[in-house]
């Protein structure tokens, strides 16, 4: 038993080695002064004139700007949809069309993506014939792709977070006088609002992060942040990317630090009550 | 009275999402699969219509001649093997690194176990492009790995390592990771230890406990895992086309080439189709996974 | 099985004037798909009083209480309670209300101050959160919640299932206590029947979806409808034979199983001939060295031999083995500390009963 816990740790501790080794080299050389981005000019090394570059990119802050304006709105749109096709999966039994529901919203999460963005834009091509919209392609269409396939994500959060908690819940509010909207927005919502919050992440990073069906969609004009990497990377390496590489990593390795010591909080208060209420156990007015 | 309009609320809840879906995922589907079945032409769109008007009478315009052509130039049919080659070739390697290392996670300590979770997911949340773009950097003729071998004299001329397989296959295992050891944990942390005890007090050595009791258990989080990595891995098209060889196509980056190079958009449909009848099987198999494992969560 | 059991059986039975039901429910069945949950349930429960539904699980006993409280609508039948059609009134606007099996306590809200807490004695601990309770405290919130807006009928789903067995017995007279004072009707449901015979002033018996029998605990122990009544509250001895002559007091009844003839001194309507079966409780049955007075050969006794004995404190269990080659279950009460000379595994040993403790049942 010894050897083979041996095995699986040294397999993790090399796996995570593997996880970060590349992004960590990406962090490094933003620091280089080479062109070369790969071999390290110790002379005039460290330096910060890649990101001195990167911030007076205007092609560079003008996409990140558009890709932060379409990941706002997308992932708002896919919280929206994504918990209303939850609710219906997990609260409403057996209904009409919910086979139909449960395939659609699975489907988009494994779909390969030059699929899904060859059909959007036909879908586009086919609307504008027909009903002159969309006007050619653009922010607008991105933006309706990215809710599609965000909102499958979305929908799997909250449909598991509502079968993790008691049907009962919602049962006993109504059973108490409380309205179906009202037994949502006094019981439901509260309870599913963690899976919200992280489905909203989640959608936020995938629409930010999206090149492949931004790519079909997208017309002249609304290059997002992926695209004009993409074609920056394309053609060679560019120590600008670098830099960029590292903000994003920063960014993101401090929000979760944020939110480690956050849960670090909640679970540390939630053993304060466990213990309160073994307290209590032994004080229970047994002979009353 | 009341019932009515709970029942309407209902009807409103479900129906949004499904209307939404259906324009925009199963209607584009249907145009995808009947435009996969018109010719190119010369106009905008570019493709012949599905009903023509010939002497005053409508005519059905169907022509499989996309299909035809698919199966006549080696290349498509090429590249369609080599994709899923190259998806089952990453789906394993991720499956015989990532087990050890579930498995070391879900056998870890309460306290390291979200860390170590959270290590594992951290780089899914950094840009997928810019994770890919990193292994450029190291695999080029003048990249890190090269750099360092020479270095250390193992060898004297860069090997390369760039636009091969391998890079292929090393882009696809990282990326992908993450989704191959979350449902492989999720499914080895329920696991009863009392079990590996019982097969121990039985007389079971260690490695035919594991081959007898854990594998077998585990087959489901394996069978999550690996469709998570190879349905997306078989139209992957960004790994291939920033680390792959430029000889041999994926069939994600022939769609693309076809669509928005060719401008043939009846081929790219039909290959798009001919993806889509290969996965069929896989997505529906994953699909009744995820159901029954939201049902266990009841 | 002991007396203590039934203290809190009825003793003023209200007027059982069918016209007079407090909640009545009238050929309720409901399916789900193909799965028959409620088969054509009929059953009248009284203003005041506490009506238990027991059965095992898959029996109805939760669909029916569920379907009371409106979160399921029936395939067919009627309910009304005080004479109102309940059909067409959704959960939140029934004069009913449920204590749920889990509780259900809100998990982000406070407990929240309400006389009902002083009712339940949890008047300090309105600003708590659920999970800063311990499970009775829960249990008691669940209650007072269940409460706060007096319904006319309070349902409970397995209340006292997630205590542990001390608190439960505590418990269970607190509730009838708490009913009491408040007047109101409760139907509750559970599995456990020394449970439903302490709480309820009369018990449904539910299986495959149907009411087998509606009685009062006594009614339902000493004179069970059914075999499946029998068998299912408490342990019996079960003969299958015919009815071999009928008496003015009783039938007597010729039995394979059994190597004496059986006279049941009871008003039984079968015919001769008929295949009835004899249930006999285990602590209806003496035991006995001697041949017992009715003598040798005479009707209700029979000679065995004892193959186990299992000591329980308040009473020992004999399996003795009959002439036949069935093995009947016979219990004795330990009313002496250690028997002078206790009957030991493998004696023979006559059993015996009075012609009025056995039950004759046709279905």
């Amino acid at each position: 038993m010894k050897s083979r816990g041996l095995f699986a740790r040294l397999a993790l501790v090399l796996g995570l080695v593997f996880l970060y080794v590349p992004i960590l080299s990406m962090m490094v050389f933003s620091f280089n002064n080479s062109r070369l981005v790969t071999v390290w000019d110790a002379a005039h090394s460290p330096t910060l004139k890649w990101y001195a570059a990167l911030l007076s990119n205007g092609q560079i802050l003008g996409a990140a700007w558009l890709s932060i304006r379409i990941a706002l709105i997308s992932a708002s749109g896919a919280v929206v949809l994504g918990t209303l096709a939850g609710m219906a999966l997990a609260r409403f039994g057996a209904f009409r069309g919910r086979l139909l529901l449960a395939g659609m919203t699975a489907a988009p999460i494994v779909m390969p993506e030059v699929i899904t963005g060859l059909s959007l834009l036909l879908l586009f091509v086919a609307t504008e014939q027909l009903i002159g919209w969309p006007k050619g392609v653009g922010a607008v269409t991105i933006t309706l792709a990215h809710i599609t396939f965000c909102m499958a994500y979305v929908t799997v959060v909250v449909q598991s977070r509502l079968a993790g908690f008691d049907e009962s819940l919602e049962e006993a509010a109504m059973d108490l006088g409380a309205r179906p909207l009202q037994v949502f927005l006094r019981i439901t919502l509260p309870l599913i609002l963690p899976a919200i919050g992280s489905g909203w992440l989640l959608a936020f990073t995938l629409s930010w992060d999206d090149l492949v069906i931004t790519q079909f969609v997208a017309g002249p004009g609304s290059s997002t942040l992926p695209m004009v990497i993409f074609s920056k990377v394309r053609f060679g390496v560019t120590p600008d990317v670098n830099a960029l590489a590292t903000i994003m990593v920063l960014i993101v390795a401090t929000g979760i630090a944020i939110a480690t010591v956050w849960m670090r909080y909640q679970q540390r208060r939630r053993e304060r009550d466990l213990q309160l209420a073994a307290a209590a156990n032994l004080s229970e007015p047994l002979q009353s | 009275m009341a019932r009515l309009t709970q029942a309407a609320g209902r009807r409103l809840v479900a129906g949004v999402p499904i209307l939404w879906l259906l324009l925009l995922f199963l209607i584009p589907f249907i145009i995808v699969f009947r435009i996969s079945f018109s010719e190119v032409r010369l106009a905008i769109p570019p493709y012949t219509p599905l009903i023509s008007w010939r002497h005053g009478a409508p005519s059905l315009e169907l022509y499989g001649s996309a299909y035809s052509f698919l199966f006549t130039d080696p290349l498509y049919i090429s590249s369609y093997l080599y994709s899923l080659k190259v998806a089952a070739v990453s789906t394993l390697c991720c499956l015989c690194i990532g087990y050890p290392m579930a498995y070391a996670i879900a056998r870890s300590g309460a306290a390291s176990r979200p860390v170590l979770l959270m290590l594992v997911v951290l780089p899914f949340w950094t840009s997928f492009l810019l994770r890919v773009y990193a292994w450029i950097g190291l695999l080029k003729n003048t990249g890190v790995i090269n750099n360092a071998l020479m270095y250390l004299g193992v060898i004297h001329h860069p090997v390369a390592l760039l636009q091969t397989d391998f890079a292929v296959y090393i882009g696809i295992v990282y990326s992908y990771l993450p989704f191959m050891i979350l449902p492989l944990y999720a499914n080895l942390e329920k696991h009863d230890m009392a079990l590996l005890e019982a097969a121990a007090d039985l007389g079971a050595r260690p490695l035919r406990a594991f081959l007898r009791i854990t594998l077998p258990q585990s087959f489901a989080g394996i069978l999550a895992g690996s469709l998570l990595v190879f349905i997306p891995a078989v139209g992957e098209y960004i790994i291939p086309t920033l680390l792959g060889r430029t000889d041999q196509l994926m069939i994600g980056r022939v769609l693309s080439d076809e669509f928005f190079e060719n401008r043939d958009w009846p081929v790219a449909s039909a290959v798009a189709i001919l993806i889509l009848l290969l996965l069929v099987m896989p997505i529906m198999l994953f699909q009744r996974l995820e159901r029954r494992q939201l049902e266990a969560v009841k | 099985m002991s007396a203590i059991l039934k203290m809190n059986a009825p003793t003023t039975t209200a007027a059982a004037d069918p016209a007079s039901a407090y909640v009545r429910i009238a050929n309720l069945t409901k399916k789900f798909g193909d799965f028959v949950a409620l088969d054509n349930v009929s059953l009248d429960i009284r203003r005041g009083e506490i009506f238990c539904l027991l059965g095992g699980s898959g029996s109805g006993k939760t669909t029916l209480l569920r379907t009371l409280a409106g979160f399921e609508s029936p395939t067919a039948g009627t309910i009304h309670i005080e004479g109102a059609d309940m059909s067409a009134i959704p959960p939140y606007e029934r004069p009913v209300n449920m204590m749920f099996q889990s509780y259900a306590l809100f998990p982000h809200m406070n407990v929240e101050k309400s006389e009902m807490l002083d009712i339940v004695k949890m008047g300090g601990f309105g600003a708590r959160k659920p999970h800063q309770l311990s499970g009775g405290q829960r249990q008691r919130v669940a209650l007072a919640r269940a409460l706060v807006k007096r319904p006319k009928l309070l349902l409970l789903d397995e209340p006292l299932a997630a205590l542990d067995k001390k608190l439960r017995e505590h418990t269970q007279f607190e509730l009838i206590n708490i009913q009491q004072r408040l007047g109101v009707t409760f139907i509750v449901v559970t599995h456990d029947q020394e449970e439903a015979m302490t709480l309820g002033q009369r018990l449904g018996v539910m299986n495959h979806g149907r009411i087998a029998q509606v009685g009062s605990p006594c009614d339902i122990y000493e004179s069970p409808a059914t075999r499946f009544v029998a068998d299912f509250i408490g342990s019996v001895n079960m003969f299958e034979g015919r009815v071999s002559e009928a008496e003015p007091d009783g039938v007597r009844i010729e039995c394979g199983e059994l190597a004496c003839a059986l006279r049941v001194q009871r008003a039984v309507s079968c015919t001769r001939g008929a295949t009835v079966w004899t249930a006999i409780r285990p602590e209806k049955i003496n035991i006995s060295r001697q041949p017992p007075a009715q003598a040798a050969g005479a009707d209700n006794a029979v000679r065995g031999t004892v193959r186990e004995i299992a000591y329980m404190g308040d009473l020992s269990i004999y399996l003795v083995q009959i002439e036949s080659g069935k093995v009947m279950r016979v219990t004795l009460p330990n009313t002496t500390r250690g028997a002078e000379r206790p009957i030991a595994r493998q004696e023979s040993v006559w059993l015996s009963w009075h012609g009025s403790s056995a039950v004759v049942l046709t279905e």
